[in-house]
């Protein structure tokens, strides 16, 4: 392996650079030929939060064909294979395209405004008889800007509740916990021009190769323009990823909270931090410990300023000294050599370190706490706020960032990272608004896993889905799908195909898709990208913020939303734009959206945009002279913070030996909605299956293919097994994916969640296998 | 006869133009992006060949750089993540790869 990657590398040495097009085959008049009668529009790609940008082919109103943009500095002219899919995505067979109403066991066509009123009804009567916090709205990192916008505002400014929710829950929550109390403000501080300008790279529990291909592809690339680029994949599980690394460090589920703790002790003995950082940057601080996991309905946790305890920087060395590197190595299951290496790397002052992450750390029941101590690495060394060297917490979803995070959609969220706590930021809201400020609520609301317990127990009686697939995707499935099927709570569906979501809906309404309708999605570097309508979507299916307006009409907070429809998306998004003015997550006027692949924010003065934040390189709120600044910091002194090691919620034991983990691949997106009707990614990967280390399988007598059956507490399943696939467990692990809807793996997971985050964790549970 | 029928493939043209530009009240630059399409690609075939699903990068070009044992050629052989673009396809043709074929 390692001859041939050599070899390779020399070979490739002048080779045509990444951002060299894919030149097709055909010759220049072929393709005109083929192509004539194709009108072309921009997008960014409906699925993961690296935000590509695609060229839009149309003809007859359809879309017939599309391309990697060329001219995007994010893909330059690549997709990956779903990307690619595109054109097929939104015309399966089944699209819904007719609102239905339930009636017994069937679901009956009916007219907008029969599904609407039936809907306004039902939540009128739940406010009325138990007030507005018997009702919620769960919606999605797949949102538009002005989908969540929308929704927000008639959630808390209009209905008075904040039961709104979405499912970038299950994905970024503690990213954002983490950003939130260690800079003060959300989203990364760099950008995707790091991976093309840095050297080492070290991945935690990120299979970048199969969640984030084109970023991926931008790594490799750098990697072969500059041979000295290291990329090193620490990970419970060898993968496509380790394949292209330098170097695999294997580690136990929920080992990362271990090494990096003893990693950050070598860093502190050896004296390794950049002390002037230090002294100029960084505040040292204590939270809360002993923290739950979530396991308890109703249970509260959080940590506020009164649990917070500022220590010396002599007080935090100290409480780090039990993290030594032996201490590591038995808990993380990384060799205390390694221990050592990795902070000599992380120090090293000729290499420009990056850090990076996604789902193996923030769906984590101490993920936030994870998310603390990687920054801690970059902050006790001083790697932070350079081109080329930056951590950088990796998206799942297309505008995670952009709706969810940025608009603030979720139960103690407003926009521009305020929160509903907080009356000045209640006040500032109201005012934009145009509401009593009285109105939007302080309590915050039910966040996700909460909102669907509270179904179980009869509390919640009314939610309204949109764009996500709850009924498949939470954890400890099976108590949550029995309640909705006990009808325990009135639920609406808006989604464009039949999910395991809309077979438990009261209504079913169809939903406008991607280039169906116009929007704007944010993107994991902080992008923002507009796209135009480009077709019309099918039968009767309408875009969610009609959808949500409509609906606000009849519960009688029609005049917040008195946008003429030619004019909507830009009036929407010019109004929640008002919030962002002056505060460091500054946006473009509209238009500017449409006439580039995107900007990131903070857009500047000059209406050109920000890679790196917080530095006076490029951070206009930085002045000359000032150097690096952590400007929404309280003192501008961003948090190191003393965080213990904690166990994970459930391990394997006698019984249940093994460790469950669970996860996407590269071909389907979630809960295969959408791939799963290409039918090119339907034959790439027709089914779920469990992976297994060859020994283990071995010694439980089960061959490739074989079906096997997993058992947890909570759920049992079988699965064909998939020994020297793609991917390789660790011994004593087994692991699957979510997006097959025959195959309900959440039935085993585990609802513990992250008490800060309340985000859950779908990586770790203990399971026994045997052959089916 | 003529001029009401240019006037008439006049008012077409621009009856036919109003549909297509978009309705918006201060007009957005509407980018011609052909130019963009035409230097760009979609559609990367399938693996018509049984694949070690393991296999990427290297072993891949192992035919397809120089387009040995009937393997096309690719015009990207810098690119190593070739399966995240490239997904198995029905299987057509018996694939010499670098280690074991899968067979379906």
């Amino acid at each position: 392996m390692e001859l041939t990657r050599r070899d390779f590398i020399k070979a490739s040495a002048a080779a045509a650079a990444f951002a060299a097009v894919g030149v097709s085959v055909l010759r220049p008049e072929e393709i005109e030929a083929a192509e004539a009668g194709i009108t072309w529009g921009k997008a960014p790609c409906r699925f993961c939060g690296v935000g590509c940008s695609v060229l839009v082919g149309v003809k007859g109103g359809k879309i017939v064909t599309t391309k990697g943009d060329p001219a995007s500095p994010v893909n330059k002219g690549l997709n990956c294979i779903k990307g690619y899919s595109l054109s097929k995505v939104l015309y399966g067979k089944d699209r819904l395209t007719t609102p239905l109403i339930r009636k017994g066991n069937e679901m009956v066509e009916a007219s907008w405004d029969e599904a609407l009123d039936l809907i306004a009804s039902k939540y009128q009567k739940a406010i009325a008889e138990h007030g507005p916090d018997s009702v919620a709205l769960y919606g999605s990192g797949q949102w538009t800007v002005q989908e969540g916008y929308t929704a927000s505002k008639l959630m808390k400014g209009g209905i008075g509740t904040n039961n709104l929710e979405v499912n970038a829950r299950l994905c970024m929550a503690s990213a954002v916990a983490g950003f939130m109390n260690t800079f003060g403000s959300d989203e990364p501080m760099g950008c995707y021009d790091d991976l093309d300008l840095g050297d080492t790279y070290i991945l935690w529990g990120a299979n970048m190769a199969e969640a984030h291909p084109v970023l991926f592809s931008r790594l490799i690339d750098n990697k072969l323009k500059h041979p000295t680029v290291r990329l090193i994949d620490i990970a419970t599980r060898r993968t496509r990823t380790t394949k292209m690394a330098d170097e695999y460090i294997p580690m136990y589920p929920h080992g990362d909270l271990a090494a990096l703790n003893a990693i950050i002790h070598v860093i502190l003995r050896d004296k390794l931090y950049d002390e002037a950082f230090i002294t100029r940057h960084v505040s040292f601080k204590r939270g809360k410990e002993n923290a739950p996991y979530g396991l308890k309905d109703k249970e509260v946790f959080n940590e506020t300023p009164a649990d917070v305890k500022p220590l010396t920087f002599a007080e935090y060395q100290a409480l780090m000294q039990q993290f030594t590197p032996q201490w590591g190595e038995k808990v993380s299951g990384i060799a205390a050599q390694k221990i050592e290496e990795l902070a000599r790397v992380y120090s090293d002052k000729t290499r420009k370190i990056n850090s990076l992450w996604t789902m193996g750390v923030n769906q984590h029941s101490r993920g936030v706490w994870v998310n603390n101590l990687l920054y801690s690495l970059h902050l006790l060394t001083g790697k932070i706020c350079r081109p080329g060297e930056n951590p950088l917490s990796l998206t799942g979803q297309p505008s995670a960032c952009g709706t969810t995070r940025e608009v603030g959609t979720f139960a103690h969220r407003l926009p521009c990272d305020m929160v509903v706590t907080n009356e000045a930021h209640r006040k500032k809201t109201a005012a934009i608004w145009g509401v009593d400020p009285g109105k939007i609520p302080a309590k915050v609301g039910l966040h996700t896993m909460e909102m669907f317990r509270a179904i179980d127990r009869g509390e919640l009686k009314c939610i309204w889905i949109q764009c996500t697939n709850p009924f498949q995707s939470l954890p400890n499935l099976t108590r949550l799908r029995k309640a909705a099927e006990a009808r325990k709570a009135f639920i609406v569906v808006s989604d464009i195909y039949p999910t395991k979501s809309t077979e438990l809906a009261d209504v079913i309404l169809p939903s406008a898709s991607w280039v169906e309708k116009e929007g704007v999605f944010g993107n994991t570097e902080r992008r923002t990208q507009q796209w135009f309508k480009m077709v019309e979507a099918p039968g009767q299916s309408r875009e969610d913020t009609w959808q949500l307006i409509e609906f606000a009409k009849r519960m009688g907070h029609g005049k917040l939303f008195p946008y003429p429809e030619k004019t909507m998306h830009r009036d929407i998004f010019e109004e929640y734009r008002k919030f962002t003015i002056g505060s460091g997550k500054d946006l473009a006027p509209y238009e500017a959206y449409a006439k580039v692949r995107g900007l990131r924010w903070p857009i500047k003065a000059d209406g050109t945009e920000t890679r790196w934040r917080y530095t006076e390189a490029d951070d206009e709120h930085v002045q000359k002279g000032e150097g690096i600044k952590f400007y929404k910091a309280p003192g501008n002194k961003v948090n190191v913070w003393f965080r213990p090691y904690e166990p994970p919620a459930e391990s394997p034991d006698q019984e249940y030996p093994f460790w469950f983990c669970t996860g996407r691949l590269l071909e389907h997106w979630h809960t295969g909605t959408m791939t799963g009707r290409v039918p090119e990614l339907r034959r790439a990967v027709s089914g779920a299956t469990i992976e297994l280390h060859p020994e283990d399988a071995k010694l439980l007598g089960i061959g490739n293919r074989d079906p096997v059956r997993i058992t947890s507490r909570r759920g049992s399943i079988v699965l064909p097994a998939e020994i020297g696939g793609r991917g390789t467990p660790e011994k004593g692990n087994v692991f699957t994916t979510f997006f097959d809807e025959t195959k309900l793996i959440n039935d085993l997971c585990i609802d513990a969640f992250d008490p800060l985050s309340k985000e859950p964790d779908f990586k770790k549970c203990a399971v026994k296998v045997q052959k089916a | 006869m003529e001029s009401i029928a240019q006037n008439v493939l006049a008012l077409t043209a621009a009856v036919l133009l109003s549909c297509i530009t978009p309705a918006y009240a201060s007009e957005p630059p509407v980018l011609d992006l052909t130019k963009d399409a035409l230097r760009s690609t979609g559609d990367p075939p399938v693996i018509p060949h049984a694949v070690n699903p393991a296999q990427d990068g290297e072993e891949c070009n192992a035919c397809h750089r120089t387009g040995s044992h009937n393997a096309p050629p690719t015009d990207h052989p810098e690119r190593l993540n070739c399966t995240s673009c490239h997904v198995q396809g029905e299987l057509k043709k018996e694939g010499k790869a670098a280690g074991k074929g899968k067979q379906e």
